[in-house]
């Protein structure tokens, strides 16, 4: 794991590093799967979803530099989301535009997804931040233990199995799947706080009015 | 044995949560685990921090996270150009493929021109050339235009490529790809004049 958040600067200031290609990209494959499966979930399909994905980044990229720490504001998650929000707007808008009409089945199907009430759509967005968080903290600590151990966590954790039996089909001993179980808890936690920490709960604005898209 | 005699502190489990209980303490502990279920609660407790993990093991459990090939490539894009790179008005001059093949510009702000189109800006780059914007003049509109690489243009294998795979394009009726103007070719270079998508991107390059 990297240095703690606390040792080196803020995500949100080395993104405005145009030089620190690995905050960049760091964000990018955290972020990029939420932006997808949101517009997804709204029946967008791969391409145009990937598309809505481009547009938020680069939306990203530009604002990213004005953006200030203002203890009256909303979360960067919450920025964010008012930028996909708008890229997807745009995107339906545009599709009517181009004359097809409510006939076409492809905007229908948007205009159907569509989620009862902003709070409604709000919610949609905070769980799969949260879903994605957790999925991409599973892909890292996944990577940085041992099979067996992570097997003794999902299996218990996850599908709900008795660590008896769990024990048994790995052949450990029970406490040593309750330790396997503890340990890849922790690192999950620590790895979905250390996201979190660093990119503002509160406090995001941008600078320049009108300048969030 | 009375197991709750030998119940460790919670000092000691922290240490064993973060493999810094050293032995021969850790394996006392972890004999005590085999069957104290309220050392295996609190070791857990300890782990979640508080929070209620119910939810969690829910959302790690839940459908697969949607994906796609337009997602890697757009992933791979994004994270490899770095933050200023992505926007237009910092983006440098692509340098594979310089425009000094087009002409110099008839206005002002104008990159140059090709024949009926005035340059406006490059929008990027695809297999075999560059993409551009660029007003048409004879449309009147706005297009995105597709010029093979001055570079390949002079391989016939090259040309022959590019021209199929813009036959293909042209083929292909499909609410999801963008309407087709003209091909043609504008010194020397094959092109492509495509609708001009909200996105500004080439969606097949």
């Amino acid at each position: 794991m990297n240095d703690s958040p606390q040792t080196r600067p803020s995500l949100l200031v080395r993104l405005r590093d145009a030089r620190d290609g690995q905050a960049w990209g760091d964000f990018v494959r955290v972020y990029a799967p939420l932006v997808y499966a949101y517009a997804r979930k709204h029946g967008l399909q791969d391409a145009d979803a990937a598309d809505i994905v481009q547009e938020v980044f680069r939306n990203v990229s530009r604002a990213v530099g004005k953006l200030e720490y203002d203890a009256r504001r909303g979360s960067f998650r919450g920025w964010l989301f008012t930028i996909v929000r708008n890229a997807l707007r745009n995107f339906v808008a545009s599709r009517q535009q181009r004359g097809r009409g409510s006939g076409d089945s492809a905007v229908q199907g948007l205009l159907e997804q569509e989620p009862a009430s902003e709070d409604e759509d709000s919610r949609l967005w905070e769980l799969e931040h949260e879903r994605r968080l957790f999925a991409w903290a599973a892909e890292r600590v996944r990577g940085e233990v041992q099979p067996a151990t992570w097997q003794a966590f999902w299996q218990t954790a996850v599908d709900g199995r008795d660590p008896c039996d769990v024990a048994r089909q790995l052949n450990m001993t029970v406490a040593n799947v309750y330790i396997c179980k503890s340990r890849v808890m922790a690192r999950l936690k620590a790895n979905v706080r250390q996201w979190r920490d660093d990119l503002p709960e509160k406090g995001v604005r941008t600078l320049t009015p009108g300048a969030e898209s | 044995m009375n197991a709750q005699v030998s119940c460790p502190t919670p000092a000691d489990l922290k240490s064993l949560l973060d493999a810094t209980l050293a032995e021969p303490r850790q394996t006392e502990v972890s004999r005590h685990l085999e069957s104290c279920a309220d050392c295996q609660r609190r070791l857990e407790s300890l782990a979640a921090g508080g929070d209620s993990w119910s939810g969690v093991a829910a959302q790690l459990r839940g459908e697969d996270a949607p994906g796609g090939p337009a997602l890697d490539q757009a992933v791979e894009e994004l994270a490899s150009v770095g933050g200023a790179g992505l926007t237009t008005d910092t983006r440098p001059a692509d340098e594979d493929v310089p425009l000094d093949f087009l002409d110099p510009p008839a206005e002002a702000g104008h990159l140059g021109r090709l024949e009926q189109f005035g340059v406006l800006e490059v929008i990027g780059r695809g297999g075999m050339g560059i993409v551009l914007k660029a007003f048409d003049e004879s449309l009147r509109r706005i297009v995105a235009l597709k010029v093979m690489s001055p570079r390949l243009a002079t391989s016939a294998t090259a040309r022959q490529r590019f021209v199929r795979e813009v036959q293909a394009a042209a083929a292909v009726r499909d609410e999801h790809v963008v309407g087709i103007y003209a091909v043609g070719e504008a010194k020397g270079l094959p092109y492509l004049a495509m609708e001009y998508d909200w996105t500004g991107r080439d969606r097949w390059s």
